[in-house]
């Protein structure tokens, strides 16, 4: 029996017509079913290269089915007849800017021994500037300190795999100076066991001398820095011990 | 922000370089350009469904986050556009069988399980003539018949089908059609008494 025997062609349909395709087999026709379609628009013989998918598609009217949405679909992206929408919905890409703090986030850091070390930087800084629907103002001082300048969430924290949250709060009593907020909570442990570590601010301010300055953190986990220059923000160094 | 003027139509060496970058600008750029194309490629699937817009929309927006999530499997930049369009098209797939929008299978029909050898049990008996003059009888368009025969019997690829079909309707018909139609016909061949009466007479 030659390859393109009559005969060949009767026993091909008879194994056509008594086969029942099973879910599985759904399966992995559809996993093939794009290089199939992208085979069958470059000229190439696709029958041969994907027979089984082929005589799949003769006998399961469903992935037939989606093996024409598929090949009609890249047909006319080839011949340039993809449809235009009147009206084209904005995507959602705030998958980008949360990659984008997290891999600032991640490059920021470093972990010596039990010492936490996080370099603010303008990008870094840039990327933790809060949102403008959340709560701007320290609810401790009747408004003094407010806005919110940087912020590192608690989910932000989670996600990012580090045990400390993050806030810089304006000072509108001194429009140069600002108010750190460190909160550490390391994994398992909770209020009252946060307090007595040391949190180390390193500021370097543009025009005054760097300066340092070390607080411990109260029962919630909680080191206050008041009176850190604003500008001090964009490459202040932060130790956490741990 | 003001982004970069990239044009949709990005050819992919440059879509990947751009949806890879470290600027932010340029990569949310490139990201907007993608969510063009695989907009247009999910709707091109979803027209003739009653959410489609809705429905495009949706897988557009799964493959855009996948595309990010997987951007560094694929390894050839050349190819990332088909890349990103395997994906969008799997989406849809998935979302429509899930819909159950795509046709289920058929219900079993007569019992015709095969022997592992089709040839060595059946061929004997069944002839391309014979089994030519069963399909002549069968309850099928003369379309359907020209599309199993012509396959099968007369060994004729599905483009040269799909030449022959649209000669004789004097409108378009794709290859993708013709697939449609040989599998559904099967599907109907296979409930048809008289073919399982033919193949229980002839098995070995």
């Amino acid at each position: 029996m030659t390859e393109n025997s009559p005969e060949k062609g009767v026993a091909a349909l008879l194994q056509a017509l008594r086969q029942k395709p099973t879910e599985a087999d759904c399966q992995l026709c559809l996993s093939q079913l794009h290089d199939y379609v992208v085979a069958q628009l470059a000229g190439q013989d696709y029958r041969q290269q994907f027979a089984w998918t082929a005589v799949h598609l003769d006998t399961c009217t469903a992935c037939a089915e989606a093996y024409a949405l598929i090949y009609e679909a890249a047909l006319a992206e080839a011949q340039n007849r993809l449809p235009q929408p009147a009206h084209l919905p904005d995507p959602d890409l705030s998958f980008l800017q949360s990659a984008s703090w997290l891999a600032a986030l991640q490059a920021a850091l470093e972990l010596h021994a039990a010492r936490l070390t996080l370099q603010l930087n303008e990008t870094l800084n840039a990327l933790l500037a809060p949102q403008p629907t959340l709560a701007a103002t320290r609810t401790l001082d009747d408004g003094r300190y407010t806005p919110r300048l940087l912020e590192l969430t608690f989910d932000q924290a989670a996600a990012a795999n580090v045990p400390f949250t993050l806030a810089a709060y304006a000072d509108r009593q001194q429009p140069d100076r600002c108010l750190v907020e460190i909160t550490v909570q390391p994994p398992g442990q909770s209020w009252p066991d946060l307090s007595g570590r040391a949190v180390t601010l390193h500021a370097a301010a543009q025009r005054a001398a760097a300066h340092t300055v070390t607080a411990a953190t109260d029962d919630w986990g909680t080191a206050v820095f008041p009176d850190i220059p604003r500008s001090a923000l964009t490459a202040l160094r932060i130790e956490i011990e741990l | 922000m003001t982004l970069p003027d990239l044009d949709p139509a990005l050819e992919s060496v440059t879509l990947h370089t751009a949806c890879g970058s470290p600027d932010t600008a340029v990569q949310t750029a490139a990201y907007h350009a993608l969510w063009h194309y695989l907009y247009r490629v999910a709707a091109a699937m979803t027209r003739s469904q009653p959410d489609g817009e809705a429905l495009a929309q949706d897988c557009a927006q799964r493959a855009l986050l996948r595309v990010h999530q997987q951007y560094d499997r694929c390894d050839e930049p050349k190819a990332f556009r088909v890349w990103t369009r395997r994906i969008v098209c799997n989406l849809v797939i998935d979302e429509l069988r899930r819909r159950k929008r795509l046709q289920p299978l058929p219900e079993p029909g007569p019992d015709l399980a095969q022997p592992d050898h089709v040839e060595s049990a059946v061929l004997g008996e069944i002839t391309a003539v014979s089994l030519r003059q069963l399909l002549a009888q069968a309850p099928i368009s003369d379309r359907s018949r020209r599309v199993v025969i012509g396959r099968y019997l007369d060994n004729n690829d599905d483009e040269t089908l799909a030449l022959t079909e649209s000669e004789l309707a004097n409108s378009e018909v794709l290859p993708s059609h013709i697939q449609v139609t040989r599998a559904k016909n099967i599907a109907k061949l296979r409930q048809w008494p008289l073919l399982a009466q033919f193949l229980d007479e002839t098995r070995g």
